[in-house]
Formats: C-alpha cells, structure tokens, sequence
C-alpha cells in the first residue's frame, strides 16, 4: 500500500508540477487583480494638440488623427476615433491601446497597453477557457486528491499521519474550517 | 518503460492543448451571408431575432471574468451589441480589444419586463443580485447599450426602466423593453 502511494505520489506529483506552478501563480495574481493587471500593463502618456479652441470635430480627420499617433508609433494600429460627446474624440487602436482628446483645450491622454507576457497565458487557463482544458483541469483536480491522499499515507512512523502529519493536517483543515465559520 | 509512458501522457495532452485552439474563429461559411454594421443590426434587429447574422464593430470591451463576452460598437457607444461565446468557442481573444471584430451568431432577445424588474428588486433586497463585471467597466459599457449612461445606481436603473417601459407601452403597446445580443459561432479579428 504506501509503496503504491509512494510510486503514484510521485508520478502525478511529476507530471502534473506544470500545472500546479500555473495555477499557483495565477492564483496569487488573481488574489490581487486590484493591484495587478494579470493581462495587460497599462501606462498612460498626456499631451497636448495644438490650435485654437475649442478644437472643431471636422478638424479629425483620419490622416491628422494617424499623424497624432505617429509618435507613439501606433498609426498602423489605428481602428476608429469617434465621438462620445461634443467635447471629446476617442481612438481605437488594436492591442487594446487608446487615445482620447478634450477638445475644449487639446489636452490628450494616450494609453498604452501591453499584453504581459506569461502571466497573461496563465490567468486565461486560469479561468478554464478552453474546453479541453476544462478535461485536462478536472483530470488535475481528481489528480489532486489522489496526490493528497497517497501523500497522506506515504510516510508512516513520528512524521507520518499519526504523528507530526497528523497535527499539521488537522491545522491545515482547521484554517479553512475557521475561515468558512468565523468570516 | 516508464519514461515512455511519461512521454506519451505529455504528448496526449500537448494534442488536446493545440485541438483547443481549433475550435477558434473559422471565417469560412457555405451560405454566403451580408455583413451588417451595428447601427443596421440593432435598426432590424426585431425581424432578424433569432436568425443568423453577420455583423462587424469595434469590440470596446472584453468581460475580464472568463473573456465569454464582448461589446460591438457601431457609430457610437449608444449602438453598442453584446456577444457571448459558447463553450464550444471558448474565451474570446484579448487581441479583440479595440480592433475591428467580425462576429456570425443567433441574435437574441433579452426583454425587460415587470416580472425582471420585481425579480431584481428583490434579489437586490436579498443581497443575492448578480454582479456584472469586476470593475464595473462590463457594466458600464452595457448600460450606455442600454441607454442607461446617466444612471448611478441600481434603484435608479429600475425607475429608468420603469418609466421606458411605460413610454413603450403607450406609444407601441408593448409592456417591456427590448435589447439584443449575439451568441457567437465564429468570430475573427479584421
């Protein structure tokens, strides 16, 4: 019996340690979506168009609108500008960046967005987009369980279930159970 | 022996990883079908629900919970369609964002009537009302879809609706409000 635990401890414990860091890291960065952005970094740069104010909207075209861009080096990025409201144009620009323009006074913001690498990756598995990766995600969960459970009785004697394990698994069920009941 | 056997599991599911991505965004059609801006969308949307169309927008929004559902812009953000992805589609690309987004899908309706806004307002009461988005962001680019981009809060979302639904029901004889959106078969960045 814990020579079987012990093989299938360690095979799954191999095969699936991949998975486990994926979902360890985007775990933790989902835990502060508030503070960081797993998909995108976002920064954002103000500037200034000339002319006299207010701007007028016929004075966007689309050629003076690529020129704005220009500097960013996002002109062949361009999707659309429009107008939200009478005081303001909006860019589209793929990738996700934008510009936006206040045309009472030329003042403009233009936010630069980038995929984070890696991260991104990992927090989309995270959320089980795919459907073979629903499959794969719930063959790890079981996997999970039978890792636990193996690794449960895999150590016998002072460490094992029934003597320092045992303690650290009642501590480790009591955190959640307190958690569940008290929060 | 064993190495193999490791070897193969990797394998298995490096084939089921790169099937996934099969089921993306496929252009092809047998049917030919016209593309539609949102703004000619939304303007027939009532004879074309539950029909397939084919319509090309700005994709102004991606839900940043799961990536299942975007927002068409058409001339301005006041014609503005919702896309949902199926399971078989999957999350819809991060690449979307902002870029010129073809999209063939079932159009639905989604009305809001008396019963829907009772059923809010209790859930609403009961704490149990489900939450769009997690920045508000999703939220606040469906309630400008909605013509709801001056309202603040939910109770006074429930009274804009309430007084629409009134107006409709006066001018159209039709106790609810209509909104539209697509479930996605096929989608693909222009």
């Amino acid at each position: 019996m814990r020579k079987w635990s012990r093989t299938i401890h360690r095979d799954l414990s191999f095969f699936f340690s991949g998975v486990i860091i994926i979902y360890a890291i985007s775990g933790f960065v989902l835990n502060h979506k508030n503070k960081i952005n797993p998909d995108y970094t976002i920064k954002t740069f103000d500037f200034n168009v000339a002319g006299n104010y207010p701007l007028l909207k016929d004075d966007f075209t689309k050629d003076r609108v690529l020129t704005i861009l220009e500097p960013y080096n996002e002109s062949g990025n361009y999707t659309k500008h429009y107008f939200p409201n009478d005081n303001s144009m909006k860019v589209f620009l793929k990738g996700g960046s934008s510009l936006a323009i206040d045309l009472t006074d030329g003042s403009g913001i233009y936010e630069r967005v980038r995929r984070r690498p890696i991260i991104s990756q990992m927090s989309r598995l995270h959320y089980n987009s795919y459907k073979w990766w629903i499959i794969f995600s719930d063959i790890f969960a079981f996997a999970l369980i039978i890792i636990t459970l193996t690794g449960l009785v895999m150590t016998r004697g002072k460490k094992g279930l029934l003597g320092r394990g045992g303690i650290e698994l009642i501590i480790g069920i009591l955190i959640p159970l307190g958690f569940i009941f008290f929060c | 022996m064993k190495k193999q056997h490791l070897l193969l599991l990797a394998f298995i599911s490096l084939m089921a990883f790169s099937s996934c991505t099969g089921n993306k965004k496929t252009a092809d059609s047998d049917v030919e079908q016209t593309t539609l801006s949102v703004d000619d969308l939304l303007a027939t949307a009532e004879q074309e629900t539950d029909k397939v169309v084919e319509v090309e927008g700005v994709c102004t929004h991606i839900c940043s919970h799961g990536g299942k559902k975007l927002f068409l812009m058409g001339s301005d953000d006041s014609k503005t369609i919702r896309v949902e992805s199926s399971d078989a589609l999957g999350a819809f690309k991060s690449e979307c964002a902002n870029a010129m987004v073809l999209v063939k899908g079932k159009l639905k309706e989604e009305r809001i009537d008396e019963a829907y806004l009772m059923k809010l307002e209790n859930e609403l009461a009961e704490g149990t009302a489900k939450e769009h988005g997690e920045d508000g962001e999703g939220c606040e680019t469906e309630q400008k879809a909605q013509g709801q981009d001056s309202v603040s809060n939910e109770a006074e979302r429930i009274k804009n609706f309430r007084a629409r639904i009134a107006e409709r029901n006066e001018t159209e004889g039709k106790n609810y409000l209509s909104f539209y959106y697509i479930e996605a078969d096929e989608y693909s960045i222009l």
